[in-house]
């Protein structure tokens, strides 16, 4: 059903193969591509072909694929990047979105609205929560400035 | 009814198909980790085996009816099982999932709930997500030491199965295991193909091993692996659970579609049967009127 993959290849392979899924769709599939960063909770990771085997959790960010002059972006809200040893990556996402369909204006008021509810929380759950919606916004922001 | 339950069948198929990348995938990522774990003692809360004091059932009905046994199987399947917990001397708490299941448990007051949830006619992630935080939020503060999964396994379209499978404690291998103690593999997966075999519909089952690669020795964890086995658990116990959702409702189509099914073709057999003693008693009374009126005319000859 998902084909296994090739043995590792002796010489450096030229492409990444990428497989991008989400818990009801996969919304890339052994595509192949030049690039791919990945927003890991140590930091913004980019993955060429010949890349170390890794696994890495992501956290809510921006998430690029490269290819050739071609730069597609998803916002992602969590997940794992799991790097094999012949340039194959499995990114998984919890949730995924196109960057081009999130509206700068909702992202803008919901940043504000989450910044006003932390500061005026007064219960712990209440602050966490007030806290991960600020930091979603947040790295939305960034995700659509950056 | 039966075509529009077939049609929905099929688009149940596609769900599991489509969502089954990712839990093979995040399989893949368990079994490395656990390689390279295995010297190393791995203290997760989702893991934890504790002696049993009270089990949580997490119930998975249907939303409606006309659909033949099925909500009665499984109802029928809690029942026993609630009876069995308690000639063990078992606590027990019941999460209902499905309109059908809630009426149930809210017309038997003794039998206590945790919470009520509806189906849907499309599981997603986000409902399979919050019966996870109920489970896992139950499970981590020892309020329950085990957690029972009861959905219904789609076998083929005539036949479907009740069955129990133990969701927490989650071994860290992603053993999936029933009541009995029986375990299946994490990696070796079933499902179900809806094709047609000389002109019907029909189910055909297929085992799935999925390839459980070499691993690097050289693999790179950028955070600490126990951190992301963390994380990963309750991805993983998500995903289980949106597939017991999937299943459950493939197998209410399915038996909808065989219930509706039936009772076309019995009223068909019906109207036919009517039909026939309608034309009869017409005849009949036509054959009357008109030996009345050759009677009638004989006599006046």
């Amino acid at each position: 059903f998902m084909e296994p993959r090739p043995p590792t290849p002796s010489s450096l392979p030229s492409k990444l193969t990428v497989n991008f899924v989400l818990p009801y769709a996969a919304e890339l599939s052994k595509a192949e591509v030049d690039m791919v960063i990945v927003p890991a909770t140590t930091g913004q990771m980019g993955i060429l072909p010949g890349h170390v085997p890794t696994i890495a959790e992501l956290k809510p960010g921006l998430l690029s694929v490269h290819e050739g002059n071609d730069v597609k972006k998803y916002f992602i809200s969590s997940g794992f990047a799991f790097v094999h040893s012949n340039s194959y990556a499995d990114i998984l996402a919890v949730e995924a979105v196109p960057l081009d369909r999130i509206d700068p204006a909702q992202v803008q008021k919901g940043l504000s609205e989450f910044t006003q509810k932390l500061n005026s929380a007064s219960t712990d759950l209440d602050k966490a929560e007030a806290q991960i919606g600020v930091d979603v916004h947040s790295a939305l922001n960034s995700a659509l400035t950056g | 009814m039966k075509l529009v339950a077939a049609a929905k069948v099929r688009r149940a198929q596609e769900a599991v198909v489509n969502a089954r990348p990712f839990s093979e995938t995040l399989v893949e990522v368990l079994y490395s980790i656990n390689e390279q774990l295995q010297t190393e003692d791995v203290d997760v809360p989702l893991t934890n085996v504790r002696p049993v004091k009270k089990v949580a059932l997490v119930v998975v009905t249907g939303d409606r009816g006309l659909c033949g046994g099925f909500n009665n199987f499984i109802l029928k399947k809690a029942e026993a099982r609630i009876r069995e917990l308690k000639t063990l001397g078992l606590d027990y708490v019941v999460i209902s999932v499905g309109k059908k299941g809630n009426s149930y448990f809210l017309r038997r007051p003794n039998i206590p709930v945790d919470k009520f949830l509806d189906g849907s006619n499309l599981p997603t992630a986000k409902e399979a997500q919050a019966i996870a935080d109920d489970v896992f939020s139950l499970f981590v503060s020892e309020e329950v030491d085990k957690v029972e999964l009861l959905y219904t396994k789609f076998v083929s379209l005539v036949k479907s199965d009740p069955v129990i499978h133990t969701l927490l404690p989650l071994s860290p291998k992603g053993e999936i295991c029933d009541i009995n103690g029986v375990c299946v593999d994490a990696a070796e997966d079933e499902f179900f193909r809806l094709t047609t075999k000389e002109g019907k519909l029909t189910v055909e089952r297929d085992v799935i091993r999925a390839e459980t690669m070499d691993f690097s020795p050289i693999l790179q964890f950028e955070q600490d692996p126990v951190q992301i086995l963390d994380a990963l658990l309750p991805l993983y116990l998500n995903s289980q659970i949106l597939r017991a959702l999937q299943e459950s409702l493939a197998s209410e189509l399915a038996a909808r579609m065989t219930a509706m099914g039936n009772a076309t073709d019995n009223a068909s057999e019906l109207k036919k049967n009517l039909s026939r003693v309608y034309n009869r008693q017409r005849q009949a009374k036509i054959t009357g009127e008109i030996l009345e009126i050759v009677a009638g005319a004989d006599a006046l000859a």
